[in-house]
């Protein structure tokens, strides 16, 4: 049985170790702190905009399960919110127990505290990883999920300091970019010429910290939008965004809050002393970062450059996705590249041919076109999401953005994509050669 | 010497991190002070980068000179005079009991460069006080085993032992100390350390070049069970063999030259057991800052300085 060996148990590793395991693969996830999900222990944000669609041709194409436990685990659905349409909003404090639950189920090898420092190389291939502690894991195909951003250093050089956001590196250690120690350079993202990486775009709230009325209205429409008083109107924290989704005026005009069971608020960082001037949040805390004063996470650090059936360009059997495979933010995002990278670290060691998704599906696009994007001398400038901005724009311009979930299923249908990652390729491969 | 290339810094995270190498961007640890733009770092539990920023971009403490006075001075050999001095405070003892640490020494009316490296032999704490044991052999120690009253003493530093982890992990083990001339100076503290893990020692002493054990007096008031050896029952091994069968050796220490650091070695080799290895620091030390480069050894592509690099003997 190929053995996939995922590095990173955030959500686009989860994605990928899903589709390898439905593959037919042995799957270990090495994480490197105590919990799944990665910086989706603070998000919560699915299906606005463009993500629908993705998630639906996800569902579509056989590896559904992550956006069905999200949507399972939703304390809102339907919800719109400034320049944001239809999003479901998952609860942050039971999703993770979940999925965590399922890929157990699904006999995928979950290795926590398992931080991955360098490789161990045989040419061009990877043999095997090296934790921390020594111990080599080997596998005959890697999938790289650590995502982009910290450590600890980036976000003091690029950032306002460690803000003690939930990757918690001083606690687990700093994420180390495999694709590096494989000998691949990473690409990092700029916000000016000599200025690395952007800033993560919204923190979080303690929910019980809040006043009555803007809690139990936040429970019940999952957004509050509270106009800001004008002393108070930081526009510049707009342009240091990764979200640019979430880079208009009325992030910086209004306090948008969410209920992701902590109450979200749009915004990388704020002041707890301007907070709590406004009616409502006088005995306001921060949940994530603790020090969501100040600053928050450093992220596009450390990104691969890919093909666009996400292999790692120069290194045989490495794969990656989420925020390490480009400049692409969100949840959704991480799970449909996870899915893709877990799907075809199968197909390599089975020596099939890799499965290209098509730019007729918003997933298949959107990898293609980030990576044209990034290859122009700009791109290292650009974020992309399905959720708005300029990759939304496209998909409402090109006809990709479909919210009716029949259109997108008879679509991949017609696609010869119907519930693709569901098959077993170990298995059928298996008969095919031998003629069965 | 063949070393495991897996290096830590021995100063990080200790109250002399960040250091010099920090602000001339040669840090051992941190990327990004090593003058690279990104993080990948040799994380050691704690970000150098951001103690650096918070310091104001510059350097911690550095060690400062005491006056270190001479209580006891006492000449066993022609060449082996074994000194105790008191440290004048903001110096404290304690702060040079660690296994492997080392001071430079100087009189007062010498200049800079006849400063000693010398391994400390014991630290009191009561007194204040530390022993040292110096073999006389060029003109830096023939003239500081001139002085009767008092010392410059720089420190203190903390890389004298390669292999350290093996010393501070060890808990209820079978542990032998091997002591070589001078070298035998560092297996004190040694001891001590390994007393604390409640460990079973027994050392071998062969007085060498010196001809006299300085350290011997000291094992035993710890209860380590103290053995002699001559350098021929190294050569050919089947002494130490023996005693690693017979006493079941699960750790060794090497406190000696280069030399007999790698008869030890062999000798662990052909027990065929695990055996974890540590042995003195033998590389040039001149600064102890990683400023001079006399501790530098190039090893593959990469010149490592082994004043700061703590790392171990590979087996």
């Amino acid at each position: 049985m190929p053995k996939v060996i995922v590095v990173g148990g955030g959500w686009a590793g989860c994605g990928a170790a899903l589709a390898a395991r439905k593959a037919g693969a042995e799957v270990v996830i090495l994480e490197k702190t105590d919990m799944l999900l990665g910086c989706g222990l603070v998000g919560g944000i699915m299906r606005n905009n463009g993500r629908y669609t993705a998630a639906e041709e996800a569902i579509a194409l056989g590896a559904g399960e992550l956006f069905e436990i999200a949507d399972e685990t939703a304390r809102h659905r339907n919800v719109d919110f400034p320049g944001h349409s239809h999003a479901t909003l998952y609860d942050v404090l039971k999703i993770e127990p979940r999925v965590r639950k399922f890929l157990e189920k699904m006999g995928v090898e979950l290795r926590f505290q398992s931080r991955a420092v360098d490789v161990k190389m045989e040419g061009k291939r990877i043999k095997s990883i090296v934790l921390a502690d020594g111990e080599t894991i080997e596998g005959d195909v890697y999938v790289e999920t650590t995502g982009s951003s910290g450590p600890m250093g980036n976000c003091v050089k690029y950032g306002n300091g460690c803000c003690m956001c939930i990757q918690r590196c001083p606690a687990f250690g700093p994420r180390v970019s495999i694709s590096k120690k494989a000998g691949v350079e990473d690409l990092v993202a700029k916000r000016s010429p000599d200025l690395y990486g952007a800033m993560s775009g919204s923190c979080k709230l303690n929910k019980d910290s809040l006043g009555e009325d803007i809690k139990k209205e936040l429970e019940k429409k999952g957004v509050v939008v509270i106009k800001l008083p004008d002393v108070f109107i930081h526009k510049e924290k707009l342009s240091i965004k990764v979200c640019q989704q979430y880079a208009l005026d009325e992030y910086a005009e209004n306090i948008v809050l969410l209920d992701t069971g902590h109450a979200k608020l749009m915004a990388p960082f704020f002041s707890l002393d301007e907070l709590r001037k406004i009616k409502g949040f006088e005995n306001v805390r921060f949940e994530d970062p603790y020090a969501g004063s100040k600053g928050n996470s450093i992220r596009y650090m450390s990104m691969a450059p890919r093909d666009d059936y996400l292999q790692v360009e120069g290194v045989e059997n490495l794969f990656c996705a989420g925020e390490k495979s480009g400049p692409i933010v969100g949840h959704t995002e991480a799970i449909c590249t996870g899915i893709l990278a877990g799907h075809n670290a199968v197909r390599k060691v089975l020596k099939m041919e890799l499965l290209k998704l098509p730019r007729e599906l918003a997933i298949g696009d959107m990898i293609a076109y980030v990576n044209e994007e990034l290859k122009k001398p700009e791109g290292l400038y650009k974020r992309f999401t399905f959720a708005g901005s300029t990759y939304f724009e496209r998909m409402k311009k090109f006809g990709l953005y479909l919210t009716e979930k029949e259109a997108i299923r008879k679509k991949v249908k017609n696609l010869q994509l119907y519930n693709v990652f569901n098959e077993n390729l170990v298995t059928n491969e298996g008969k095919r050669q031998h003629g069965v | 010497m063949v070393f495991n290339f897996n290096y830590r810094c021995i100063d990080a995270l200790s109250p002399y991190c960040p250091c010099y190498l920090a602000e001339t961007q040669s840090c051992l640890v941190c990327s990004v002070l090593q003058g690279k733009d990104t993080c990948d770092c040799n994380w050691q539990g704690f970000c150098v980068y951001q103690e650096y920023i918070w310091n104001g971009k510059k350097k911690e403490n550095f060690r400062k000179t005491v006056e270190a006075k001479i209580a006891e001075k006492k000449a066993f050999s022609d060449n082996l005079v074994v000194f105790k001095v008191i440290l004048t405070l903001p110096a404290l003892s304690r702060d040079f009991s660690q296994p492997g640490t080392y001071v430079f020494l100087k009189s007062f009316d010498t200049p800079p460069y006849f400063e000693v490296p010398i391994c400390v032999m014991d630290a009191n704490e009561d007194e204040n006080s530390l022993n040292f044991a110096v073999q006389i052999i060029g003109p830096k120690t023939k003239n500081l085993v001139r002085e009767n009253k008092a010392f410059l003493l720089r420190g203190p530093y903390y890389n004298g032992v390669l292999g350290l982890k093996h010393i501070k992990g060890a808990k209820n083990k079978r542990c032998l100390l091997i002591g070589g001339g001078i070298g035998q100076a560092s297996l004190v503290l040694v001891a001590k350390a390994l007393v604390r893990g409640k460990n079973e020692i027994t050392a071998l002493l062969d007085a060498g070049a010196i001809k006299y054990n300085p350290a011997e007096d000291y094992l035993k008031n710890l209860g380590v069970e103290v053995q002699y050896f001559a350098k021929q029952d190294l050569v050919f091994g089947e002494m130490l063999l023996n005693l690693i069968e017979e006493k079941n050796i699960e750790m060794i220490y090497s406190g000696g030259s280069d030399v007999q650091h790698d008869f030890v070695k062999s000798a662990v080799i052909r027990s065929g057991r695990k055996i974890d290895f540590a042995a003195s620091n033998n590389v040039q030390m001149c600064c102890g800052e990683g400023i001079c480069g006399s501790c530098v050894v190039t090893l593959g592509s990469e010149k490592i300085k082994f004043c700061k690099a703590q790392t171990e003997y590979m087996i």
